[in-house]
């Protein structure tokens, strides 16, 4: 952790760049698709209490 | 546009530049940044302000790891620490993924410039799939960082 404060270096592994931002893309992905689904349970939710 | 936006995109902008000129992100940016993102909670409460500086810490230990794993420079990861705290909490979620999925389109548009495109997709492929890269492939992940940056900032749907 040490190392990382002093060291100034700006690039990094395109390798792990394409892994991360595959991994990130279904994180938003997936919550997007949750979101959607949890809001229209809500929703159902709040029409069957009046 | 908010105080926290704003230095976040002219520290992240900045750094893009120092990153393709020298493949180097100052400490001394990233580090008027972080106190920048301190200050500019200052304001929203003691709730706020923790969270703020409590998202920058876990994102540099998390960060930490990977520089450790070679994954990231030091200089890309005390940015992203910044900017986590910039954000705050739990803004800083979603702009993380947005830096990460900049991250990779940045790699696979570097490596299509230099026809590297199919080495770069086996290396990955060799990393998922024995872990282990067959070559390594390194870029200025400033640009990405300022990327990422830019459409938090821009498109609220992505917040």
């Amino acid at each position: 952790m040490r190392a990382a404060l002093t060291d100034d270096r700006g690039q990094s592994l395109g390798e792990y760049a394409v892994i991360l931002s595959v991994i990130a893309a279904l994180c938003i992905g997936a919550v997007a698709f949750i979101g959607t689904q949890i809001l229209a349970q809500y929703h159902d939710i709040n029409v069957a209490y009046p | 546009m908010t105080a926290a936006t704003t230095v976040l995109l002219v520290a992240t902008l900045a750094a893009a530049v120092t990153d393709i000129r020298s493949r180097r992100i100052p400490n001394a940016l990233t580090a008027v940044a972080a106190v920048l993102a301190v200050a500019v909670h200052l304001g929203e409460g003691v709730g706020p302000e923790l969270a703020a500086v409590a998202a920058m810490i876990v994102a540099f230990v998390l960060g930490s790891f990977a520089y450790s794993a070679g994954w990231f420079g030091g200089g890309d990861v005390k940015l992203i620490a910044a900017c986590c705290g910039l954000a705050g909490f739990p803004a800083a979620i979603p702009l993380v993924l947005d830096i990460l999925v900049a991250g990779g389109v940045l790699a696979l548009v570097a490596a299509a410039a230099n026809g590297r495109l199919v080495a770069l997709v086996r290396s990955t492929a060799a990393i998922a799939t024995h872990g282990a890269a067959t070559e390594k492939t390194t870029l200025p992940y400033g640009i990405a960082i300022a990327a990422g940056s830019i459409a938090f900032v821009l498109t609220p749907a992505l917040r």
